[in-house]
């Protein structure tokens, strides 16, 4: 999300990047430029609240299409760091308005499962009603 | 609606902030596991 910040705040938006772990990781990618606050939620209310899930241990080792992900990543020289958390954990993306109420979200079902950036950017432009 | 900004959490330095105080308005959430 870092690279899409500036379309994001172009389009009169802000970002906020949560996760469970950890504070060292998060306050590593401060250091390093990323352009937006990182929060940490180690009790998951955040999770719980938009109703992202977790992934059993035969559905994590089984996820065919989660692990094609991790090695496009891979491949584009994306490497994981240090696994610092529960790795049945899922991942997502939601919008809120201004009010902090959720308009749009993607749960992520698997591994590395990110909605598209331009599927981001046009639900954000539809709430924002920038160009 | 789900509304998040009364949920607390905390910075990387340990303090205690609820979300919405992060936010100026609209919000691109990114959640993930952990930052690795």
């Amino acid at each position: 999300m870092a690279t899409a910040f500036q379309e994001i705040e172009a389009s009169g938006a802000g970002a906020i990047g949560i996760a469970t772990a950890a504070p060292d990781q998060a306050q590593a990618l401060i250091d390093g430029g990323i352009p937006f606050p990182l929060l940490l939620d180690r009790e998951m209310r955040t999770y719980d609240a938009l109703g992202i899930g977790r992934q059993s241990l035969l559905g994590f080792i089984s996820d065919y299409r989660g692990w094609g992900r991790w090695m496009r990543g891979f491949l584009r020289n994306r490497r994981q760091g240090r696994i610092t958390a529960d790795y049945s954990v899922l991942s997502g993306v939601a919008i809120a308005d201004a009010e902090g109420e959720i308009v749009w979200i993607h749960r992520g079902e698997g591994l590395g499962d990110y909605p598209r950036l331009e599927r981001v950017l046009a639900r954000l432009r539809e709430l924002t009603g920038s160009v | 609606m789900t509304n998040i900004s009364n949920i607390e959490v905390v910075t990387p330095s340990g303090e205690l902030v609820r979300i919405g105080d992060c936010m100026s308005g609209p919000t691109v959430f990114t959640i993930l596991r952990y930052y690795g």
